[in-house]
């Protein structure tokens, strides 16, 4: 019996995760701005998806960020926790963050995460 | 600093008389966006943005029953270089000013702003309220340079640093 996706889209002002799953990846797309509204919804979401991934045997979980125009140092540090608790996590599995290179802050942002696990953080469309 | 000759390209100042709803940090850095857009490349406006958004959320999540002030300023140098200045001014809550004179003087006392960023990245995981990274994602992620200095019970935080012009079309 194939697994099926048990996490839901989300949406607060100005802000949208979309997650999708297909062939055994686990795709969540973010969209518009992470500032203090999403604040609380993200590192909540982050926290589910985390046990959804686990749950499907994921091996890689996508976060597309391509868009995401901004996102604050709360939402960062949401994606901080998140990856620290994989990295630290014996059924762990990779991130991997699809960028826009036109939105620079994302590189710069992304590469401080995977500097955090560099073993469990890579970096797509740089 | 400037010398008092030159004349800022935009200059914009934002008094509070208290501070300012959280909900006001994106569409006042949005704006401010828009004031330069004619001036700065994309990565140049999006160093600002993050400037702007994490020094005025910082004063509308920690400051005091008082006034606030967001100024911003973009001008030339007699060199020709555009600089881009962010300044915030407010009273801290009493029990979040340890906590920022701490930051900023380990942010301006690290050597490698990369590194000192990497480790206070590391450490915001087991923080459980606030992420203490906007300051130093300023200094690691936009090459702006922080100051501060207290004037009584303000605080003043400038974010100051080169911007680069928009690139023009080739004919």
């Amino acid at each position: 019996m194939s697994l099926t996706l048990a996490l839901e889209a989300v949406e607060t002002a100005g802000f949208a995760c979309q997650p999708s799953f297909a062939d055994g990846k686990l795709t969540v797309s973010f969209h518009g701005t992470g500032d203090v509204a999403a604040v609380e919804l993200l590192a909540s979401y982050l926290k589910r998806l985390h046990v959804e991934a686990q749950r499907l045997g994921a091996t890689e979980v996508r976060c597309d960020f391509r868009k995401l125009s901004f996102m604050n140092s709360s939402c960062f540090k949401a994606f901080v926790v998140w990856i620290d608790t994989v990295k630290s996590s014996p059924e762990g599995y990779r991130i991997r963050f699809l960028t826009d290179p036109d939105m620079h802050w994302q590189k710069r942002s992304l590469e401080a995460l995977r500097r955090l696990a560099t073993n469990v953080v890579s970096i797509e469309g740089n | 600093m400037r010398g008092e000759a030159e004349k800022p390209l935009v200059s914009l100042i934002v008094s509070f008389g208290e501070a300012p709803p959280q909900a006001m940090v994106t569409p006042l850095c949005q704006s401010l966006l828009e004031l330069c857009r004619q001036q700065l490349d994309a990565d140049a406006a999006t160093r600002l943005r993050l400037t702007a958004h994490e020094l005025l959320e910082n004063i509308a999540k920690y400051s005091a029953p008082a006034a606030c002030e967001l100024r911003f300023e973009l001008y030339r140098t007699p060199s020709g270089a555009l600089h881009a200045s962010v300044q915030t001014r407010n009273v801290p809550i009493a029990d979040n000013l340890g906590d920022v004179e701490a930051r900023l003087a380990a942010l301006t006392a690290a050597r490698d702003p990369l590194a000192h960023y990497d480790s206070i990245i590391a450490d915001s995981a087991g923080r459980p309220a606030g992420s203490g990274l906007g300051l130093a994602r300023i200094h690691a992620e936009t090459e702006y340079r922080l100051q501060h200095r207290f004037e009584g019970a303000d605080l003043v935080i400038a974010a100051a640093g080169e911007v680069w012009l928009k690139q023009v079309a080739l004919p």
